[in-house]
């Protein structure tokens, strides 16, 4: 931006009032530059959109405020924090592959205190009592890091919204969650591994929701549309995650 | 540097006024006092919900400035092409709208413990960076203040984990106003906020 533009925008008394004309826009045009999504599975994602929907409203809420009803919040936060500490793994590689080794090692060091002095992961006493945060990177952040532009939007069965980059990344991701260490155990008091490992990723999310009741109907209240508020909504977000 | 380009500018005379240092901390603490008077009124267990609400609408009120807000979901052509009328009734809508945004999220966070960060200059706006803590992560909410006049520092937009809330309602209204007009826009916020809209 030319000096002359900066400066002139930095001038305060330049606001006009409440019904002033494009002075006003001139000085947020933060908004104005981004291009319209290019949406070209939109029909598939809508009713992708919708199946997952129902499946929230008619299957996992259900469930979660049941499980939520039994088992004390205390203990569902426990187990979050559990499955989460066994994720580690993923935060990990995706830190190093990045080159960001500082949060690599504090993700290490978390990883370290929480199995240790946390109850395998239970307690988070890295944040609270050394304020190490976690570092939330994934194989999708990745690639957005090298320059792979996010692709069409994608909404996936079950796991929601994603766009093509972002979905091709959880395979690999897949790979180093609890579930898949599971699912390549020996059979287990005659239980299928494979069932099993979706079994921890439902029970996952099922106690996730348990203590986010309200958040997704109240996002969903927002919307004119839903299905494009979370597109883009989803798109935003993780371009802001990629740049951090 | 930033020192350095701020005294060409004012050399040159092209800057109207040059940041204080202390606009940040008046911006910062602006966010910080109704945040707390949110969380506290939120912990208030002896008030009535609608009291609550309504006390909750009174703090947030003069932090955010919801009619430029509204200009700005919109957008230039978009809101040039309204009449008078049309404006005042998408204001207003927009206005409820993001009030009720506001009160459904807030309610989530009950446990309501933020951390503050320090305030960031961006241009001549100020961003106040917060980490509001939830049942079960951290939500990071950046508040994005400018200086209106004399008014002082007015909220004009807010993001939530990069999400700002005015860029998610423009590319939604421009999606309705590409295959419909101000009209059908109306039509559809007036149904969201149930009824009448007024």
């Amino acid at each position: 931006m030319p000096l002359g533009a900066k400066a002139r925008e930095a001038d305060p008394s330049a606001t006009p009032p409440a019904d002033g004309a494009q002075a006003a826009f001139e000085e947020f045009d933060e908004f104005a530059r981004e291009a319209p999504a290019r949406d070209p599975l939109r029909r598939y994602n809508r009713l992708m959109f919708n199946f997952n929907d129902k499946a929230y409203f008619w299957v996992f809420r259900p469930l979660a405020v049941g499980y939520g009803k039994t088992v004390p919040e205390g203990v569902r936060k426990s187990v979050q924090r559990g499955l989460n500490n066994l994720e580690f793994p993923v935060r990990f590689l995706n830190c190093g592959l990045q080159g960001k080794f500082r949060k690599a090692g504090r993700e290490a060091g978390r990883f370290t205190v929480n199995t240790t002095v946390g109850l395998l992961g239970l307690f988070d006493p890295a944040r609270s009592w050394l304020h190490m945060e976690p570092a939330e990177e994934d194989f999708g952040q990745t690639l957005g890091r090298y320059g792979v532009g996010p692709g069409w939007p994608l909404v996936l069965p079950f796991l929601g919204q994603s766009n093509v980059r972002d979905g091709l990344g959880m395979i690999p991701d897949q790979f180093l969650k609890p579930g898949a260490y599971v699912a390549c155990m020996k059979p287990v008091a005659g239980m299928n591994p494979t069932e099993l490992g979706v079994g921890v990723w439902c029970y996952d999310k099922v106690n996730y929701v348990s203590l986010n009741i309200g958040l997704y109907e109240s996002l969903k209240k927002d919307a004119l549309d839903p299905y494009t508020m979370m597109r883009d909504a989803y798109g935003r977000m993780r371009e802001a995650r990629i740049r951090e | 540097m930033k020192k350095a380009f701020a005294g060409i500018a004012l050399l040159l005379g092209l800057a109207g006024r040059p940041a204080r240092a202390g606009d940040a901390e008046d911006a910062a603490a602006l966010v910080r006092d109704a945040v707390e008077a949110v969380l506290g009124c939120l912990r208030d267990a002896d008030m009535a919900p609608e009291a609550k609400r309504e006390k909750i609408v009174g703090i947030i009120e003069p932090v955010f400035d919801f009619a430029l807000m509204g200009k700005l979901a919109l957008g230039e052509r978009n809101w040039t092409a309204m009449s008078p009328s049309e404006r005042e009734e998408f204001t207003a809508l927009f206005t409820r709208r993001l009030k009720d945004s506001y009160l459904g999220k807030i309610e989530l966070f009950t446990e309501g413990e933020v951390v503050y960060e320090p305030p960031r200059a961006a241009g001549n706006k100020i961003h106040v960076a917060t980490r509001v803590r939830s049942k079960s992560d951290d939500v990071k909410v950046v508040y994005k203040l400018y200086r209106k006049g004399a008014e002082g520092w007015r909220g004009y937009d807010f993001e939530i984990e990069g999400v700002s809330m005015i860029a998610s309602y423009r590319s939604q209204y421009a999606e309705v106003l590409s295959s419909g007009t101000a009209k059908d826009l109306l039509a559809r916020m007036r149904e969201q906020a149930g009824g009448a809209g007024r």
